[in-house]
């Protein structure tokens, strides 16, 4: 059943991309609104956790340009932190805390432009397309969830 | 390392206790964010300032500004 995806999707800002995500999990169909954002989290988590490896990766790939090496390293660490947040926002969550959650989900949705202003820093670094668009795609994911808890009876 | 680590938490931490002392008296009218602040940080204060009614401002670009161009990340 897929009824309560639907009505807890059309809520948030990318119907789409809620509706797939959630849709594509097993658990789902069982969860509540609340458990929803949860699977929304994961998915947020696992986007910024697999993000700030894909950075770390970059770091290994022989290369003379330190400036850039550092600014990955930075990437990667906020990348990191987005995770955390994350991590917090689920503990929040099963607090019924769901102010700190939508404030932690905020701030991981803030990491990524921490990374950005890290490029724009060293105007001879061109910010790469790819983590442009892993940058739009944790902020949706984060915007998804913080629309999900917008709509839960707090 | 560690050392450096504790003392950049420390001042965190005071500088959160100022914001917030500072919203519970009622007599913070504006609080400007820096453009470095974590972006952790800055939504706590965020919210808090939300519960307080204070308005909040994030510097996003120093215009003419000499103090915020002098004081940018990696422009010293």
């Amino acid at each position: 059943d897929s009824s309560l995806i639907k009505r807890t999707c059309k809520n948030t800002k990318y119907y789409n991309l809620c509706f797939s995500s959630l849709k594509s999990d097993p658990s789902s169909p069982n969860a509540d609104p609340k458990g929803l954002a949860v699977i929304m989290i994961g998915i947020g988590m696992t986007n910024a956790t697999s993000t700030s490896s894909y950075l770390s990766s970059k770091l290994l790939s022989p290369s003379n340009n330190t400036t850039l090496k550092r600014v990955l390293k930075e990437c990667a660490d906020k990348y990191s932190y987005a995770g955390d947040a994350l991590q917090d926002s689920v503990q929040d969550l099963a607090n019924e805390a769901y102010d700190y959650a939508y404030m932690h989900i905020t701030a991981a949705k803030d990491y990524p432009n921490a990374c950005h202003n890290a490029f724009k820093r060293y105007p001879g670094l061109a910010y790469p397309r790819d983590l442009a668009s892993r940058e739009d795609g944790l902020k949706h994911i984060c915007d998804v969830a913080m629309g999900i808890i917008d709509n839960l009876d707090w | 390392m560690v050392a450096a680590k504790k003392t950049h938490e420390s001042i965190n931490k005071r500088l959160l206790l100022t914001v917030l002392k500072s919203l519970r008296s009622s007599k913070g009218k504006l609080i400007i964010i820096a453009n470095n602040c974590t972006p952790l940080r800055k939504s706590e204060i965020e919210y808090y300032a939300m519960l307080a009614k204070v308005g909040h401002n994030s510097i996003i670009d120093p215009g003419d500004s000499d103090i915020i161009i002098k004081t940018l990340p990696g422009e010293q």
